[in-house]
């Protein structure tokens, strides 16, 4: 009786995530296969052969493949801290229950990721040209002698891609960071200011580590978006000047779409994502001590 | 003391204010556009419209945008109200037993790996896929949002019922009577109120905006294109002729917007309404 029970009460789990696991296999898995096999082969999209590992051995000559790694890693590495640090600075300051328009600012804040990517590349080009109004601004106080060349210069098209992905993706991380606030007992807080810590110790003493699964779910996040970037790149410096802000992604999308199509190599390529986004995420899980 | 904090609070609304105000600006700059003939939009982008047109809204109704925004529309809502349907009840049960039961942590890790595969990697295999199994329509659209919505989604409830939702809850009901279904239904998923808010809000902002799923598709049928497929092709069928485009922007930030304004707050509210503090 008891037993059969149990039984019944587990077959409920079982249906209750069965969906999601059959939606994951076919539309994730099974086509995942299907590309793994794909990576080992070459020719024409209607007429492929066996290669091997040739399309792997290839990407270590292949300069554009090397440009468009160190280019990824360069953005992953500069822009994903500024991001999270930026977003959690700012939802710490709209947490406070005493401060005004909260909702307001929180709206602003979060804007730019509602915009359509095909506006929003339109008026970085315009804001960022060298006529454009940040030039003017940052003559105006001084700051430069002449115009930037946004665009054209491979370290300042560099800038432009961090700032313009900081941009955009800030506020979105920010709401993450505010629903995890929500869970902080306020009571800890006010202990805390009874025992005499300031405001700075509170942040990281309190703050940052009842925020820690947060901190890691959307560095995560972060750093698999920012492995996959493609739409800034494509839109606003087309990966130029040069091959100077390419990134994997828009390589990969070059060769199934723009080149002569070679799926073969492109999405061997795309392994190569995959195996990063893996190596990346296993070492971010080790060190936030992820041990539930 | 006192003193100290009033000083304090200004300098966080200055702050607050001029960082708003920055990220703000590119977004006047298109609503401001779409106030303006094309002429103007070129001799000075970030100026007030001035004459104040109505112009481009009128060729854009007249461009058939109603049609192209009700198919957005639909597919969002539907993904959405399938994504709140299907996950969080897969997140109640994994969280229940991960820690009981082998099985609902291998199969967790399993649903949890999609977050690790790029679209790149699929791209291609699933757009031969869907037309296969003759899915390449706004039905296949809802399911691969659906799908692709999953590991983030799930990774999202299991933490938050793990935290929030205590199992004294269900064994309270238990007690009661309820079974599974019902306690789920009844008890557990009103408390995820503030999760749902936050899914909600990245799931429809995501299927809203899409371009590249839609591109893959549905671009075979003008008759199916979602707002950014539309947006899309309209911005290369007036190549020069910003105007028109510019309100189409509009028109899709607007209503996203209005969405986000009406849920943010549940993000906030939701928590003080838990059953159990």
């Amino acid at each position: 009786m008891k037993d059969n029970l149990a039984r019944r009460k587990n077959r409920m789990g079982w249906g209750f995530f069965s969906p999601s696991v059959i939606l994951i296999s076919v539309m994730v898995f099974i086509p995942m296969i299907y590309a793994l096999f794909t990576s080992f082969m070459a020719g024409p999209p209607v007429n492929m052969h066996w290669v091997g590992l040739q399309n792997y051995q290839a990407m270590f000559s292949d300069k554009t493949f090397l440009t468009a790694a160190s280019n990824t890693f360069l953005y992953l590495i500069v822009q994903v801290p500024i991001m999270l640090f930026l977003a959690m600075i700012i939802s710490v300051m709209l947490n406070d229950n005493r401060l005004k328009f909260r909702g307001l600012y929180r709206t602003a804040i979060f804007l730019p990721c509602i915009t359509s990517l095909v506006s929003y590349s339109l008026i970085m080009k315009t804001i960022f040209a060298p006529t454009g109004i940040a030039n003017k601004l940052l003559m105006d106080v001084h700051l430069i002698g002449a115009p930037i060349q946004w665009l054209t210069d491979p370290f300042w098209a560099k800038v432009l891609i961090i700032i313009s992905i900081t941009w955009r993706w800030t506020g979105y991380n920010m709401i993450f960071f505010l629903s995890g606030l929500q869970n902080i007992d306020t009571e800890i807080y006010e202990a805390a200011e009874i025992d005499g810590a300031s405001r700075w110790k509170q942040f990281t003493r309190i703050t940052i580590p009842m925020l820690k699964p947060i901190i890691l779910f959307t560095a995560i996040t972060s750093t698999i978006g920012t492995l996959q970037l493609f739409d800034e790149v494509n839109n606003i410096t087309k990966g130029g000047p040069g091959n100077a802000t390419t990134t994997l992604s828009q390589y990969i999308y070059n060769l199934s779409y723009k080149y002569t199509p070679n799926f073969g190599y492109a999405t061997a390529i795309s392994f190569v994502v995959v195996i990063a986004i893996v190596v990346l995420s296993l070492i971010q899980l080790k060190a936030g001590g992820e041990d539930k | 003391m006192i003193e100290e904090k009033k000083t304090h609070n200004v300098g966080k609304y200055i702050l607050l204010t001029v960082g708003g105000i920055l990220i703000l600006i590119p977004l006047l700059v298109t609503l401001f556009s779409s106030f303006k003939t094309t002429k103007d939009i070129m001799a000075n982008f970030f100026a007030w419209p001035k004459p104040f047109t109505l112009d481009n809204y009128q060729r854009l109704l007249a461009d058939g945008v109603t049609h192209y925004f009700l198919n957005s529309a639909i597919i969002t809502v539907v993904s959405v109200l399938l994504v709140m349907l299907i996950v969080p009840m897969a997140a109640y049960s994994i969280a229940r037993n991960i820690s009981k039961k082998r099985a609902f942590s291998l199969m967790y890790t399993f649903l949890i790996l999609g977050i690790f595969v790029p679209f790149q990697v699929i791209m291609i295999p699933i757009t031969v896929q869907m037309s296969k199994l003759g899915l390449a329509n706004m039905y296949g659209l809802m399911l691969l949002y659906l799908t692709y919505a999953i590991p983030q989604t799930l990774f999202l409830y299991v933490g938050y019922i793990k935290m929030s939702v205590p199992v004294s809850l269900d064994e309270a009901a238990e007690i009661d009577g309820a079974n599974k279904i019902t306690t789920y239904f009844k008890i557990v998923f009103p408390m995820l109120k503030p999760m749902h808010a936050t899914t909600l809000i990245i799931n429809a902002l995501w299927f809203w905006n899409d371009f590249m799923l839609p591109l893959l598709i549905l671009n075979t049928d003008n008759k199916m294109w979602t707002l950014p497929l539309f947006q899309y092709n309209y911005q290369s069928q007036y190549f020069s002729d910003y105007g028109p485009s510019f309100a189409s922007y509009v028109v899709g930030i607007v209503t996203i917007t209005i969405v986000y304004v009406i849920f943010q707050k549940n993000i906030i509210a939701g928590m003080s309404n838990g059953a159990v503090k």
